[in-house]
Formats: structure tokens, C-alpha cells, sequence
């Protein structure tokens, strides 16, 4: 039987190496490796330093130019957003539109109760008594000849505006219109416009429509008279209106002045209140 | 009495004629240059010693030539400001053959003339240079950016209006 050969010279330098600095090895393994994070952190903070103004600076001209570079291709893939996910949108927009138009009814809602508030404030005016005798002898009830007459198209401004100068002669109005020479100029620079664009003879400008509102031109000579309607203005209504209106030139003769003064000015707006201030609300 | 008038502005383009009427009506000077498109209708009162004015002011589109602008614009004026630029020759070289187109126009109708932008000149003797150069005198240096003389316009035109107007 073999005895046990004696481990070599370096083997036993090997173990007592292991012995005395194991621990050691292990703390420098640990060193080395905290030594190499810190190395990365330090270079990356440098890095950003570095790069940090341009960053900035390109950010700034991003934002600047955002429009230009991507708003055609934001636009367009809205479009594609829209198209290919329309349920997802209407359930995003529902609720601002749902708002804005609840809003605009609640104002035409208080407008129209305001309107039926005023004439019940006056049960026996001309108008209100008018309404009653129709609704007996038609036998619709008050109540929806009032919503009715409250629906009805009115007159808001009247002008009567000299042709050549677009001056207003007289001037009748619900609203208390703050610049009436402005309007008359300018519907007058509007009418003359329309009219030699098109180089028609004998044409003229009848009508002018804006939002709710519509613009009744009837041309005479050396005048002519500008009525700015809100409402549904249908057939009837601007017959009615036109008759009128001729009606008051047969009454009251308009002739070319030789200049507009107030007094004149203010001769034609009575006439024109008079004879037109009963004209809304069914009351022709 | 008070008495409306209808007066146009008119020049060829940029010479400033927008921003006369603001100084005029609004007692302001629009920093932004904006090109009139078309018409503009302002107003405002003129109070003279015996009579007050409404002048109904139409600021049409400056066209370079008096026969570009559209004539049905100009019918029934009193009476008009022809504004000029001091600082551009091109806008006063065919004045008076431009008045004179006018005034076959506007038979009846009264005439200022302004040079405006006299802000713009930097001494007297350059102002006087240009306005030698300028073959009718006109009846002010305006400027519209400090309100130099800009009343005086309007002023002296409703004076003329109303003087022919009580004359006839």
C-alpha cells in the first residue's frame, strides 16, 4: 500500500494563498466593480452636460417649427383617426359639443320665454287680444298661437339710404344700432359691388343673407330701403313686407334732397317708426 | 345745422390712407400694415364754428392709377383727400395729371391734399427738397404715427364742403 504522496511546493503556496487572502480578493472583486459604476455615472453626467445646450436649443426649434414639419402628417393621420375610429372620437367629443349645443338651446329657450313672458305681461294688448279672437274662431288654443307669433320673422333695422352717396336718409330701429351711417355705406359699397361685377343692366341686389338675419333691398330711384330681418323669413312674410313698404312711399313721397340734415334725418326715421313699428309680431 | 357728407380718401396704395382715417376716428396708429380690401365705410363728426359735419368716410383700396378705382365707389362725394407719400416719388410724379382724372370724376366735389409720412423725413431742408419736387403744393405734411396735421385734413375739408354747400 502506497502511502499519501506530499502535495507540490505550489499547491500548498496555492491553499495557504486561498487561506490568508480570500477575504481580500472578495473586498477588491466588490471595489472594482463599485469603481466601474461610479466611472459610467461620471461620464454620463459629463455627457449631458455637454450635450445639454444643443438639446435645449433643438428643442426650441422643434417647437417653433412644429407646425411646418409635422402638421401635415399630424393632419393626416387625424384624418386616418377619424376615419378608421369614429365611434372613439364622437364618444371623446360628445361631451364639449353636448355642451355647446345645450347651451345655445337654453339661450333660444330663454329667448323665446322671455318673448312669451312679455306679451302675457300685457294680456290685453292690441296684439295679444288679436291673438285671442283668432284662437276662438279657429279654434287652434292661445297657447300655440303665442309660441307661433313668437317664432315669427321681424324687423329689426329699416333704412331708407340715398343711391348715390349711401347716405341714410332715415332710419328705424329695435336695436338702437350705434353706427347706422357705417351700415348704410356699407351695404350701399356691397349693392353697387354686386351689381356692376357681374356687369348685368338693369340687374339689382335684392337680398343679403347673414346667419340668422336677411337683408330686403328695395331699389327706387334715388333711394332705396334696406330691411334686416331675423327669423325664418319665408314668401308671405317678405310680400307682406314689400307691400309695405310701398305703401309708405306712396304715403309719405320721398324725393332727392339736396342734403341730408339731422332734421330731415329725423323727419323720415319718425315716419318710418309710425308706420312700421306695428308691423312685427302678426300685428299687419 | 348738422349735415352728413359723404368724403373718399383715396392715393395710391400704402401711402397711408387707412391709418389717417384711424388716427382721425380712433385716435390711433395701426402698427401693422394691413391692405384695405375693397371699402371701408368710418365716420365721424366735424364740429366747425356755426355748422357740425358727419363725415361719412370711404377708405377705398389705393389703386396706383386714378382709372383702376372702381367709379360707382366715388359717386355722390362731397368731397376727398388725396394723400400722397413723401417718402416714395412714384406717388406724387402724376399728381396732377391724377387730380385732374379726379376732377373729371367729381365735377362738384372738394379736394385737400395731404403729404403724409413726414414723420419719415429726417430734416427741414430734405422736407422742403421733396415738397419742391411735388408740382402742387399740398395743403399739409401729415403723419399718421404722430397725428401731425391729421385733424387739419378733415377739417379743412369740411370747411370747404360747407362753404360751397351755403355758397349754392
Amino acid at each position: 500500500m502506497l502511502a499519501n504522496p506530499t502535495p507540490a511546493p505550489h499547491q500548498l503556496l496555492e491553499e495557504l494563498r486561498q487561506l490568508l487572502l480570500a477575504e481580500d480578493r472578495e473586498k477588491r472583486s466588490e471595489l472594482w466593480q463599485r469603481l466601474e459604476e461610479l466611472e459610467a455615472e461620471v461620464k454620463k453626467d459629463e455627457f449631458q452636460e455637454k450635450l445639454e445646450p444643443y438639446l435645449e436649443e433643438q428643442l426650441s426649434l422643434l417647437q417653433k417649427n412644429f407646425p411646418e414639419l409635422f402638421g401635415k402628417h399630424l393632419g393626416t393621420a387625424i384624418k386616418v383617426q377619424i376615419r378608421e375610429s369614429q365611434s372613439e372620437i364622437i364618444d371623446a367629443l360628445y361631451p364639449i359639443i353636448g355642451k355647446l349645443i345645450g347651451k345655445y338651446l337654453r339661450a333660444e329657450i330663454e329667448r323665446i320665454s322671455q318673448q312669451i313672458d312679455q306679451r302675457l305681461q300685457d294680456p290685453f294688448s292690441f296684439s295679444s287680444l288679436k291673438l285671442r279672437v283668432k284662437a276662438l274662431f279657429t279654434g287652434v288654443s292661445y297657447q300655440e298661437l303665442l309660441l307661433e307669433s313668437t317664432a315669427q320673422p321681424k324687423i329689426e333695422e329699416l333704412f331708407v339710404i340715398e343711391a348715390e352717396t349711401g347716405l341714410p336718409m332715415g332710419h328705424f330701429s329695435l336695436n338702437n344700432l350705434s353706427h347706422p351711417d357705417m351700415v348704410a355705406g356699407m351695404l350701399t359699397g356691397i349693392k353697387h359691388f354686386v351689381e356692376h361685377a357681374f356687369e348685368k343692366t338693369n340687374e339689382e341686389l335684392n337680398t343679403l343673407e347673414y346667419e340668422k338675419y336677411k337683408i330686403l333691398l328695395h331699389t327706387f330711384e334715388n333711394f332705396y330701403i334696406a330691411a334686416v330681418v331675423e327669423g325664418n323669413l319665408n314668401a308671405k312674410f317678405e310680400q307682406e313686407l314689400r307691400d309695405t313698404i310701398f305703401e309708405f312711399c306712396q304715403k309719405h313721397p320721398i324725393e332727392k334732397q339736396k342734403a341730408i340734415t339731422q332734421i330731415t334725418k329725423e323727419e323720415l326715421s319718425q315716419q318710418l317708426q309710425h308706420h312700421f313699428e306695428g308691423f312685427n309680431y302678426g300685428d299687419k | 345745422m348738422e349735415i352728413s357728407k359723404k368724403v373718399a380718401i383715396l392715393g395710391s396704395h400704402a401711402v397711408g390712407k387707412t391709418s389717417l382715417i384711424s388716427r382721425f376716428v380712433e385716435q390711433k396708429f395701426p402698427e401693422k400694415y394691413l391692405t384695405t380690401i375693397g371699402l371701408k365705410v368710418d365716420k365721424k363728426t366735424v364740429k366747425l364754428d356755426k355748422d357740425v359735419v358727419d363725415l361719412v368716410i370711404w377708405d377705398i383700396a389705393g389703386q396706383d392709377e386714378i382709372a383702376s378705382i372702381p367709379h360707382y365707389y366715388l359717386n355722390g362725394c362731397s368731397g376727398y383727400i388725396f394723400v400722397v407719400d413723401l417718402t416714395r416719388p412714384s406717388t406724387y410724379e402724376n399728381i396732377q395729371s391724377q387730380l385732374l382724372m379726379l376732377r373729371g370724376i367729381l365735377r362738384d366735389a372738394e379736394v385737400v391734399i395731404a403729404a403724409n409720412k413726414v414723420d419719415l423725413i429726417e430734416s427741414e431742408e430734405e422736407q422742403q427738397e421733396i415738397l419742391h419736387n411735388i408740382s402742387i403744393t399740398p395743403d399739409f405734411c401729415t403723419s399718421a404715427k404722430t397725428g401731425e396735421h391729421v385733424d387739419d385734413i378733415f377739417h379743412k375739408l369740411a370747411e370747404k364742403m360747407i362753404s360751397v354747400h351755403e355758397s349754392r
